[in-house]
């Protein structure tokens, strides 16, 4: 064989050995189409927290259209003055407490909400999804209020706490929420010691209902490929598929 | 002359070995336009996610994780599903990845006895496969999986 056909052949060989090889030769592309291996996985880093949507809003008994102030057990309490008025029979104290839940075609929602008296007060909703009587999804929403002890004066605030469910079906779907309320003092934050006139109550909405879905035509074949015949609720989460980093969220769906 | 004409055969070869090696896609590559490969895995350790089963739809591979727990046929079927359909109305993004947990799911339906038993044969397949690193998931089993051409 001469010499440049012996060059020849290595320089081919070369080429197919090149091209054979899954180890690429160029800079990893970062920007990001080139299929990864089993093997290079970077799961996202996720907090549960980040799903929850919610609102707050505090302000003091005063305000205009302020519900009328009873009990959780139903009792009427006397009207507020000026916003600065303290309830005479108790430290501590959660009104109003209610959830409030609803579906429609395109979302399921909830809200907990109170007013309460305490320098803490903290609200826990949880929204459930059904379908054909089975729970198919639930999302809970928490909020903390913290308000410094030493200036509070007993002013009575509100509370309130809102979660979403969103849904790609306008029939079949129910749903359905309760909120635990708690309200407390605290004079020295994390100190138990120093915690005290703790109230806790427990809220709860009614059943609501999106339409009967119409049932399916006979001609329609059940199986993977088709429709397999129920409903799920996810959430999908976009992330960097190199760092595992979250960029975006697109909360929660059920279909 | 003969071995000139030889070398010149060989080199040939090798240059359509060469451009068939480009042709042809790699393991990991799409098998055909809009689909990708394809993986089930069931890791020891679950990621902490509020998930019966969680979808992974990136660039160039799907994945469909399930829990150790709660590898059924049931759970398989609901995230295929689901993954089929998210392949058909929702883009890849360049560079990113979706991962979706699915939170509950209730079925209505029984599944018919072809994909059954297709997708019990794959989940037996995949509890028998060794216990392996499957990335920073840490260790589990997972196999390549062929959604069927209907």
């Amino acid at each position: 064989m001469s010499c440049v056909s012996r060059l020849r052949s290595v320089a081919v060989a070369m080429l197919l050995v090149a091209a054979c090889s899954d180890t690429p030769t160029t800079p990893v592309d970062v920007a990001g189409d080139r299929p990864r291996s089993m093997l290079e996985f970077d799961f996202p880093t996720f907090r549960p927290d980040m799903l929850v949507q919610e609102s707050r809003e505090i302000f003091d008994g005063s305000q205009a259209g302020t519900p009328a102030r009873t009990t959780s057990d139903g009792e009427q309490l006397p009207p507020l003055g000026e916003g600065l008025e303290i309830p005479s029979d108790a430290v501590s104290d959660i009104w109003n407490a209610r959830t409030g839940a609803g579906i429609g075609s395109t979302e399921a929602w909830a809200e907990g909400s109170h007013q309460y008296q305490g320098n803490k007060s903290r609200i826990e909703t949880t929204l459930r999804v059904t379908r054909a009587g089975a729970e198919v999804g639930r999302q809970t929403g928490i909020k903390q209020a913290d308000w410094i002890f030493w200036f509070d004066f007993g002013i009575p605030k509100s509370l309130s706490v809102l979660v979403r469910y969103y849904v790609n079906s306008a029939c079949g779907f129910a749903a359905w929420a309760s909120s635990q309320h708690d309200a407390w003092w605290e004079a020295i934050p994390g100190a138990s010691i120093a915690t005290y006139g703790r109230v806790a109550r427990f809220s709860q909405s009614d059943y609501n209902t999106q339409p009967e879905c119409p049932e399916p035509p006979p001609s329609v074949t059940f199986g993977l490929y088709n429709d397999y015949g129920g409903g799920y609720c996810w959430v999908s989460i976009w992330y960097d598929i190199w760092t595992g980093e979250v960029i975006h969220l697109d909360v929660l769906y059920c279909e | 002359m003969m071995t000139r004409n030889r070398a010149a055969t060989v080199a040939m070869l090798m240059t359509l070995l060469a451009v068939a090696a480009f042709a042809v896609p790699s393991t990991l590559a799409s098998q055909e336009p809009g689909r990708v490969p394809l993986f089930l895995a069931i890791p020891e350790s679950f990621p902490d996610v509020d998930g019966r089963v969680v979808l992974l739809r990136e660039p160039g591979r799907d994945i469909v994780l399930l829990r150790d727990s709660d590898a059924t046929v049931e759970t398989l079927t609901v995230g295929l599903h689901l993954l089929i359909r998210l392949n058909e109305r929702v883009p890849r993004r360049s560079g990113q990845g979706q991962m979706v947990p699915i939170t509950g799911y209730v079925q209505t339906q029984p599944l018919n006895g072809v994909d059954y038993a297709l997708l019990d044969d794959a989940l037996t397949q995949l509890k028998a496969r060794p216990v392996a690193s499957i990335g920073n998931l840490g260790r589990g089993r997972s196999m390549p999986f062929r959604l069927p051409d209907r």
